[in-house]
């Protein structure tokens, strides 16, 4: 498998397989690079399954590192920015033996090699399934919304022979894709893979900021553009597609949080030519194959023949042979025992066996008994003229637990008296009573994490 | 517990003097309140408008919405920012929500204590 993905990408020749910062690498390049770094890790002392940070967001240096990581069966830990939540989780779980920053310390530099002090014995105990499979791992971590990161390990083999496949199809359609989704998180790594099956070409963004992205679409003629249902809203709320020139687009992905419906039909409405897609997917699981019902419909099916599926009490259940080998740093007590992992995510399935997400379980509010998920009122809320973006959550009381709150980002001025009557006058009569916030606020805008997910305070 | 006859301004049980300040933000949210209300709640003895309870105008709910109100009300006119959906407000032995005017009795505590831990009268 390992040479022939070199193979692989040796086919794709003078393609253009990563733009960055205005400069052009073809996969010959990249073919290259990745060679001089395996001499650079050799002379590094890095040696096979030892556990090497990959300090980086995307570049033509960084993707050749990650491939050179693969290529000598290490495990790879890919980290864009540490904080003191994934600092301690990697230092205290993941047993790093080395620091890996492929453009140095400023990020324009060459690469540099720092030692950690992981201890190699307990690398060896955590990691041994790798090691006697041979393969390369791969360790995300989770965003750590709630307490430290999760540290989740992969079998990156598995993970690029099911995603970069070996058929080489030379002939298919290249495409343009926008990494949107960064390095260390489960998406990113999967756009990267989806590039290096069709010898398609990453377009990498210095910044994430709607103004930068747009103008990379515009630009590139970018096709594909995988993204965040929040970060879509921004886009819209900024009126970018009447700024710049996005008619290239054809397949807009959205996932990493779900989708309100009322958000779709306007990122439909705004681009009618593209097509709409719900990926869905979880940083134990990987990203499984859907389809969406239509563009404008949140109904998805997951259409990965490798990936089994079942709804057990509104949760969404999966199985498949990619999934991860377990927690560094928690008990795997998210795997049913019969090897089941929970998503956490609440779902509904229609008569033609589409599923829809409703929210996640740990997002639900109990007022007094009665339960109340946000993504039914933001779905609503955004059907609003006056509402650019809401978020939903509940906060403690002491005499029904829970009560429904929402932060809104009006469209234009609105007075918090006014942006309470108009969410109770608008909701009116849509919804359960229970359901209706009790609190009103109105903000200049919502707190969105650095994954481009709205920050919501947990009940 | 219905009222007494007397005009309900600012004078409760026991000649308590109310803070009239603070019977109008209440007045004012219950105003809001009844727009939306098919059965309005009495505005003409405020002070003993039973809250919750067997004679009170809210269900659990509806308590939570109104007591919320105030509180937004309360932050808007005084600049502070109290609870009136505590432990310590549920755990009272005479209820702040039996009356108005309890209620006001407690706002006026919670104001004192918020104000004095944030020096003077700035929002916490």
């Amino acid at each position: 498998m390992r040479s022939q993905l070199i193979t692989k990408l040796e086919q794709f020749g003078d393609r253009p397989a990563v733009i960055h910062r205005g400069d052009t690498y073809s996969y010959r390049e990249l073919v290259a690079e990745i060679r001089r770094i395996e001499e650079q890790l050799a002379a590094g002392g890095v040696r096979p399954h030892e556990v090497v940070v990959l300090n980086a967001d995307f570049s033509f240096r960084s993707v050749a590192a990650f491939l050179a990581l693969y290529l000598g069966r290490n495990v790879v830990v890919p980290v864009v920015t540490f904080t003191e939540g994934t600092h301690a989780t990697v230092t205290g779980s993941c047993h790093p033996r080395h620091l890996l920053k492929p453009d140095g310390n400023d990020g324009r530099g060459d690469l540099t090699i720092e030692p950690m002090a992981g201890d190699a014995a307990e690398a060896e105990a955590a990691y041994r399934p790798l090691i006697e499979a041979g393969a390369a791992g791969l360790v995300l971590l989770s965003s750590g919304s709630t307490g430290a990161p999760k540290a989740i390990l992969h079998n990156l083999d598995s993970l690029v022979e099911e995603k970069v496949g070996t058929r080489t199809r030379v002939g298919a359609k290249a495409q343009n894709i926008l990494m949107f989704l960064l390095f260390d998180h489960i998406g990113g790594i999967n756009s990267l893979l989806g590039v290096l099956k069709v010898g398609g070409t990453a377009v990498v963004p210095e910044k994430r900021t709607p103004d930068e992205i747009c103008a990379l679409v515009e630009s590139y003629g970018i096709r594909l553009l995988p993204t965040s249902p929040t970060f879509l809203n921004l886009v819209l709320i900024g009126g970018y597609p009447e700024k710049f020139d996005l008619s290239g687009l054809r397949l807009i992905t959205y996932g990493t949080e779900p989708m309100p419906e009322e958000l779709l039909k306007r990122v439909h409405a705004a681009f009618p030519r593209a097509r709409l897609l719900q990926t869905f997917g979880t940083s134990e699981t990987g990203i499984s194959t859907t389809t969406s019902e239509s563009s404008s419909s949140t109904y998805f099916q997951i259409s990965d023949e490798k990936v089994q599926y079942r709804v057990v009490e509104g949760e969404l259940q999966l199985k498949s042979p990619t999934q991860f080998l377990g927690y560094l740093n928690y008990p795997s007590d998210s795997l049913t025992e019969d090897g089941w992992f929970r998503t956490g995510d609440l779902v509904e399935e229609n008569a033609e066996g589409y599923l829809k997400v409703r929210g996640r379980a740990k997002e639900i509010i109990n007022v007094g008994g009665e339960k109340v998920l946000p993504l039914e009122l933001e779905s609503l809320l955004l059907g609003s003229p006056l509402i650019a973006d809401c978020v939903v959550y509940g906060k403690p009381n002491s005499i029904t637990g829970q009560s429904v709150c929402v932060d809104i980002q009006p469209v234009g001025a609105l007075s918090r008296t006014e942006a309470r009557k108009h969410v109770h006058e608008f909701l009116d009569g849509k919804v359960e009573p229970f359901k209706i916030p009790s609190k009103v606020q109105v903000v200049e805008e919502l707190s969105v994490s650095e994954r481009f997910k709205k920050r919501r305070i947990l009940p | 517990m219905s009222g007494s006859g007397r005009p309900a301004l600012a004078v409760g049980k026991g000649d308590r003097v109310v803070d009239d300040r603070l019977l109008g933000v209440i007045g004012n949210v219950i105003a809001e309140i009844n727009e939306r209300r098919d059965e309005k709640i009495p505005t003409d003895d405020l002070l003993n408008v039973s809250l919750y309870g067997d004679a009170g105008v809210f269900d659990s709910m509806h308590l939570v919405n109104f007591l919320t109100l105030v509180e937004e009300a309360i932050e808007d006119e005084y600049d502070l920012e109290i609870s009136l959906t505590s432990e310590k407000a549920v755990s009272r032995r005479i209820s702040p929500f039996s009356r108005v005017e309890r209620l006001i009795e407690f706002i006026e505590e919670e104001m004192v204590l918020v104000g004095a831990e944030s020096g003077q009268g700035s929002a916490v």
